[in-house]
């Protein structure tokens, strides 16, 4: 029991370190730079947790298909449906913040449910599949409201989704909820054998088409729900064309990577995502802090990425070649010591 | 007695199905090159017929031909990294920032010629430098593509700034004609050969196929795939070029959204992103000229641009589906 808790202490101190290191080294950075921490404001604090919570719910999005080898190129599109659909039909019934979020939310589902049903039903490449759904869910997209897309900016009871209580609640339910679902429920024990071996899964008599439709759907309701947030933080959210919104899906990857490696740390997926993202909103906050202008903070941000999975990927190596260095040490020491045990004779 | 044994088998033989006769058509070794190409003689056909003659047009077909031109010089370029099932998407932004190198080298020395060899020494050195990520490194391309178009489109933004840089129109227009046409026939050739008719081709093919069993019979992978990522990336900075050439300026979003468009043709043509041994090097520019034609043909016909998207959409999912073989379980691939 002591040791179990013991256990869980450790992991939960390594989980948090990671962000909090990042922290000590933006505001060392920042500090010798301007003079300013990160964080000097709650408007710091409230820049911190809005972008926190668009990023979390993007990379669980994403994760949850590209862990059983599904790249879903559509969710960047998915999102923009979703918004535009649920948050106008949320805003016309005069719904406030609440509806739009939850009604933005039910049509990121039907969205997933449509890509997820005709996933199984063509059993094309997923990656293919998600260029397709891409094109068509950005034309919807672009071909109601008169190409205006959702203006959340000034609507009555919307204010509520900028609220920081508000939003903590929501990251909260969040990492609870997509825990429950990957971890504790049956879905996430057939989820989980899935990702094992889909071949097996099926053998064993789990229905992998119903997984994977529900994979599809709750991805959708995870990206509609960053794309609420995106949304109120920017004001609004104009449709695109030309497959544009795939660049929501590829600027996630770095939460959702770092995210995956933390909950190796902690065996806990959803936090490690959650703690991934404080880690990389920590550091587009410290870049802001620093004056960069984006398109330098693009390529900060993404050189950390690149530095993050050449060593995530060789870190085997590296832990071998360090202890074949430990045990090339171990050896001269070893030799030293017969040398003088043989030279004091 | 042996006819009569002969109608007994025949009896007892199962009887095929239309979807049986659909996959042995699939199989055939003609179906990846005969289909999109059937596929676009069908449109052709059809929007000729729609549109009373005028889509057979010669300015129209040229500008079909002129609009297809960059995309299927890059896709014809990274059926070389395809084939080994491997998926780069960065080309658009290599092509943008080599374009970028080009055109700051014109600035400089106001020269064609160095513009040329910069774009294209500029393609292939951002090959090589993902090419280097995925070998010397070991991160899957997938993860290096998504890495590099995020840099590169970075770069591109901050080295022109707000306003374009303009490469000399006169220059430009005079290259557009035979150098571009010439070039553009030469790489096409030089790709065919080595893909269909060496060596190299089939040891792509092979790898993209199964890579354990290549590596088993002694194929150097390693050595593959530095030479798919060095044609690929002459291919890019031969695009990169007709771009700056066509346009006769570069701004900062040169090559955006470009890697998709690439991989869209690519498909259309008929070839899997995950290569194999079906794989070719004409499936990008037929997918290309497909993808444009589609285009072409719908405006001609009123169609508004947004709805042209959402039908090429649909369109191409339709197509993927009927060329591509229906699995018994769900498809998947960890790329990343």
């Amino acid at each position: 029991m002591k040791s179990n808790a013991k256990d869980f202490a450790l992991r939960l101190v390594k989980t948090v370190a990671v962000p909090l290191v990042i922290w000590l080294v933006m505001e060392i950075i920042v500090r010798s730079a301007t003079g300013m921490g990160v964080i000097n404001s709650t408007a710091d604090i409230r820049t911190l947790f809005r972008n926190l919570i668009s990023s979390l719910a993007f990379a669980l999005g994403i994760s949850t298909n590209l862990n059983c080898g599904r790249m879903d190129l559509s969710m960047g599109a998915q999102m923009y449906a979703g918004v535009i659909f649920g948050g106008n039909i949320a805003l016309t019934l005069g719904l406030g913040g609440v509806g739009v979020l939850i009604l933005s939310m039910a049509v990121g589902a039907l969205c997933g449910l449509l890509t997820g049903f005709i996933f199984i039903k063509l059993r094309i490449l997923p990656m293919v599949l998600g260029l397709g759904m891409t094109l068509v869910f950005e034309c919807i997209c672009f071909a109601i409201n008169k190409q205006q897309g959702v203006t959340l900016y000034g609507q009555p009871g919307v204010e509520i989704l900028s609220n920081i209580t508000f939003i903590i609640g929501a990251v909260v339910v969040i990492v609870a909820v997509t825990y429950y679902l990957f971890q504790l429920s049956r879905y996430g024990f057939r989820y989980r054998a899935i990702q094992g071996s889909q071949k097996l899964a099926s053998d064993a008599g789990i229905n992998i088409y119903t997984n994977c439709v529900a994979s599809y759907v709750i991805a959708g309701i995870l990206v509609a729900c960053a794309g609420v947030f995106i949304t109120v933080y920017s004001g609004t959210l104009a449709p695109v064309l030309g497959m544009s919104s795939n660049s929501y899906v590829f600027s996630n990857m770095f939460p959702m990577v770092l995210g995956a490696w933390i909950g190796t740390l902690c065996n806990n997926r959803e936090f490690g995502v959650l703690m991934g993202s404080v880690g990389v909103n920590l550091i587009i906050l410290g870049l802001s802090k620093l004056g960069t202008s984006s398109s330098v903070q693009n390529v900060i941000i993404y050189t950390l990425f690149l530095i993050f999975i050449v060593y995530n990927t060789n870190k085997g190596k590296i832990a071998y070649f360090r202890a074949r260095r430990a045990r090339a040490a171990e050896a001269s020491a070893y030799l030293a010591r017969k040398k003088q045990a043989a030279a004091a004779q | 007695m042996s006819a009569a044994s002969g109608m007994a088998i025949q009896k007892q033989s199962p009887k095929l199905t239309l979807a049986d006769r659909i996959d042995i058509i699939k199989n055939k070794r003609f179906f990846p090159l005969a289909f999109p190409l059937a596929m676009l003689a069908v449109l052709v056909v059809l929007f000729a017929v729609l549109t009373g003659g005028q889509f057979l047009q010669g300015s129209v077909v040229k500008n079909i031909f002129n609009q297809s031109f960059i995309v299927g010089t890059m896709a014809t370029a990274v059926a070389f990294i395809y084939s080994t099932g491997n998926i780069d998407f960065s080309v658009g932004n290599v092509m943008g920032l080599a374009c970028v190198f080009g055109a700051l080298a014109y600035e400089v020395t106001e020269s064609m010629p160095v513009m040329i060899a910069v774009t294209l020494v500029g393609g292939i050195a951002l090959m090589m430098c993902n090419c280097t990520l995925c070998i010397a490194c070991h991160i899957k391309p997938a993860m290096v593509a998504i890495v590099a178009m995020s840099i590169y489109s970075a770069l591109c933004t901050v080295l022109v700034g707000a306003d374009p840089i303009r490469v000399d129109y006169q220059a430009s227009k005079a290259l557009e004609g035979g150098f571009r046409y010439g070039t553009f026939i030469l790489y096409f050739l030089v790709c065919l050969i080595l893909y269909h008719r060496t060596a190299i081709g089939r040891k792509l093919r092979f790898i993209g196929g199964n890579e354990t069993c290549a590596v088993q019979t002694g194929i150097n992978t390693t050595k593959a795939q530095i030479i798919a990522f060095v044609f690929a990336g002459v291919g890019v900075g031969l695009a990169g070029v007709y771009q700056t050439i066509r346009t006769t300026s570069v701004a900062q979003t040169v090559g955006s959204g470009m890697g998709m468009d690439v991989m869209l043709a690519t498909v259309l043509g008929g070839m899997s992103i995950f290569g194999g041994t079906k794989s070719n090097v004409y499936a990008g520019l037929i997918g290309a000229i497909t993808v444009t034609v589609l285009n072409t043909g719908l405006l001609m016909l009123g169609v508004s641009s947004t709805m042209i998207q959402g039908v090429r959409g649909v369109i191409f999912l339709l197509l993927v589906f009927l060329n591509s073989e229906r699995q018994k379980t769900l498809p998947s691939r960890q790329q990343f």
